[in-house]
């Protein structure tokens, strides 16, 4: 035991004359991070929208409301912006890529709605763009359907109030506006015990929480995080080469100790380097990118063993190639696709359910959702517990066949 | 003490020693002298626990180096052919580590750090990353590393290889303090002089086999204190015996090694003083004189004789 941390003790000294790899694998996370922040548009701005050109060629008092509701949306709920545009001007400007979509409100719409006459109204979308005019097309659909449902309800005064006033006068008569006003009134009445129930109160309680700023970069971080892990667990795994060719591996495999204790050891400053670089990583994840971050001990704990079993992974790679070149093709071989497949070059948000399904089964990809999981505080002890003993037990396994390896063929050729 | 009975190891179907034995004494140092390729080295790897042999023993101190390995290595020190040092770290890191997986602590171990430093010449580079070291520097602090913890059987593989001459010379005097300490020292070379000047008892190996064993004294008695004699220039190989033979001095007394058309060697007593009869012999058969080597009797003339060829070959 006292050799294993001698030799853990020795590793990390050596990591610290070398303070450049450290500074790179400390980097890593943060670079890529910000690469992908860059590439998304930054942090915290205001979510992308559509501009919709308007083109009202009814210009009654439905097509109005139509207008008036898109507009009452700006700055809420709605992806886009209305901006009201002669056709000749609407169409010119979509050709130009000028908007991602126009809308045509055609002459007639308010008689067909009110007479409940079919009736069309023109979409042109933009063929340069995909995801914003398809925003655009949704949220139409929903605004339609709310005029839609207002017709309905106000069909009949609003066909009163869209009668013509009588011959020489420029409005209604006081007594047809008072019998519309008193319409309306009797209609809220009937449907106020619907709309307004008064047994029924709606007690809202928002729990207190602090605002979370998750934008790209928090969704990428976690994934860059174990893409770091893998790197670094690859990086130290490589160590046993330099011990190899600087001989050292050798005198240490005559003294009077087990091979196994001289590969624990370096393990555990392996684990150190890890933990360090993962609880540098999720500082910077939670105050640089609005990650969420409930556990840090915790999580940092976790990374830590996970980087464990991946370097004991990239450890028995590193020892069963006959050559350093070897070693690196076959790491890479292994590495690359795990990366890919178990959400760490792309987040599993942003993954088809089938290979989300198989990279959740991966052990970077398994040790990545529980990493989330802590950070979220949404793991359960019990099989973190058991997930922490499981991880250990197969470090154990990995470890007693990297140490027959070492101790046989490796060292000796 | 080191014992070795019958030590073979193969490597698939290259036999690298065979049949091997020999017994090495405290205080003393045992030379394993021979070509590259001998099986030098996979001995040393035998003895330290770095390969298992094919088939013999070896014990150390009593404790066999397979069965009974971790009491094996607890009192051997090695210094192996390649260095085994941490480039990045110092000189006193460097034996600190070593020190403490031999066991050492403390003030014991600061203590022997420093004695060990200012044996080998670097006290006051004892702070500096052994990268910046020169290559006899560099052989210096792997020699500290394997005698920090005062071993009681020493390794040295060819430990004088690619260094400088001063530092060698202060290399084979460290060998020589170690063995006087009470050490038993097992020292591999192929260099007949090293072995000559440092060995007590020395073990001739070629092909894996050992050809030969003894002191210096009981392997030159092999050749019969008799000089070798080269002669390069064109001879008749036909006639050049019986013509040897005709010189009455050296009759009955000499021995041809290696005869061709362009290369005579003869093993003589006291060859100097038969020269002229030797020549005179020789130009009556019509040969041709170019060159000629007198070598008195030395672990080369030895190898030769006993193999048929130069040990640096």
């Amino acid at each position: 035991m006292r050799f294993t941390l001698l030799t853990a003790k020795n590793d990390l000294r050596r990591r610290l004359r070398d303070p450049m790899s450290l500074l790179i694998w400390l980097g890593i996370p943060i670079a890529i991070a910000l690469m992908i922040q860059l590439a998304f548009g930054g942090s915290g701005g205001s979510s992308p929208k559509a501009k919709v050109l308007v083109a009202d060629r009814d210009e009654s008092f439905l097509s109005g409301l139509l207008l008036g509701a898109m507009g009452q949306q700006q700055g809420q709920q709605l992806p886009f912006e209305a901006e009201s545009v002669e056709l000749e001007e609407g169409r010119e400007r979509i050709e130009e890529g000028d908007a991602s979509a126009l809308l045509v409100i055609p002459e007639g719409f308010a008689d067909a709605l009110l007479r409940e006459e079919p009736c069309t109204l023109e979409l042109v979308t933009n063929p340069a763009q995909r995801i914003l005019p398809a925003m655009v097309e949704e949220s139409l659909t929903l605004v339609v359907e709310a005029v839609f449902y207002l017709h309905r309800v106000f069909g009949e005064p609003l066909d009163a109030m869209l009668q013509e006033p009588a011959p020489g006068a420029n409005t209604l008569p006081n007594e047809e506006v008072a019998r519309i006003s008193t319409m309306i009134n009797s209609i809220m009445e009937r449907m106020g015990d619907a709309l307004f129930p008064p047994v029924i109160q709606l007690s809202i309680e928002v729990e207190e929480e602090e605002e979370e700023d998750s934008d790209m970069g928090a969704l990428f971080f976690p994934s860059i995080l174990f893409m770091t892990l893998f790197f670094l667990a690859q990086g130290l795994a490589e160590d046993i080469w330099v011990e190899k060719q600087q001989g050292t591996l050798r005198r240490a495999l005559t003294t009077p100790h087990r091979a196994g204790e001289f590969l624990t050891g370096k393990l555990l400053a392996a684990m150190v380097v890890i933990a360090a670089v993962c609880a540098f990583g999720l500082v910077v994840g939670r105050f640089g990118f609005g990650l969420p971050l409930k556990n840090l001990p915790l999580a940092g704990a976790w990374a830590a063993v996970a980087g464990a079993l991946l370097t004991s992974l990239m450890l028995l790679l590193q020892l069963m190639a006959s050559s350093q070149r070897v070693a690196s093709l076959l790491s890479g071989l292994v590495m690359m696709p795990l990366l890919m497949i178990g959400g760490s070059f792309f987040p599993f948000e942003a993954m088809p359910p089938l290979l989300v399904t198989i990279g959740r089964k991966t052990p970077n990809g398994w040790a990545l959702e529980q990493l989330k999981a802590i950070n979220a505080d949404g793991y359960d002890p019990t099989s973190l517990l058991a997930s922490f003993l499981g991880i250990v037990a197969i470090s154990g396994v990995l470890l007693y066949l990297c140490t027959r390896r070492m101790a046989g063929a490796f060292a000796r050729s | 003490m080191i014992e070795v009975e019958g030590l073979r190891k193969t490597f698939g179907d290259l036999v690298a020693v065979d049949d091997v034995s020999f017994r090495a004494e405290p205080g003393a140092i045992f030379g394993l002298l021979g070509p590259n390729g001998a099986g030098k080295s996979t001995t040393i790897g035998c003895l330290s626990g770095l390969l298992d042999p094919t088939a013999g023993s070896v014990r150390v101190l009593g404790h066999d180096v397979v069965g009974d390995a971790l009491a094996a290595r607890e009192s051997l020190g090695v210094v192996p052919q390649e260095l085994a040092i941490y480039e990045d770290l110092s000189a006193a890191e460097n034996l600190r580590f070593w020190g403490g997986a031999f066991h050492l602590r403390g003030a014991e171990l600061n203590r022997r750090v420093e004695e060990v430093l200012e044996r080998v010449g670097l006290e006051d580079r004892a702070k500096e990353p052994a990268k910046q070291f020169s290559g006899g520097m560099k052989r210096r602090l792997n020699f500290a590393c394997g005698v920090l913890h005062k071993p009681k059987v020493l390794l040295l593989d060819e430990p004088t290889v690619g260094v400088d001459p001063q530092s060698r010379v202060r290399l084979l005097d460290l060998v020589r303090e170690e063995a006087a300490s009470g050490t038993c020292v097992l020292y591999t070379t192929h260099y007949m002089e090293e072995a000559e000047t440092l060995c007590d008892r020395l073990a001739i190996v070629d092909h894996g086999r050992l050809i030969a064993e003894g002191t210096l004294a009981e392997l030159r008695g092999m050749l019969g204190e008799r000089d070798l004699l080269r002669l390069a220039g064109a001879f008749d190989p036909d006639k050049v015996g019986a013509a040897l033979a005709g010189v009455e001095a050296i009759r009955g007394d000499h021995e041809v090694v290696q005869s061709d058309a362009e290369l005579l060697t003869v093993s003589v007593p006291q060859a100097s003083r038969h020269l002229p009869a030797i020549f005179a012999a020789l130009d009556a058969t019509g040969a041709e004189v170019r060159e000629t080597t007198l070598t008195q009797p030395s672990l080369e003339t030895l190898f030769i004789k006993l193999t048929g060829k130069e040990l640096r070959e």
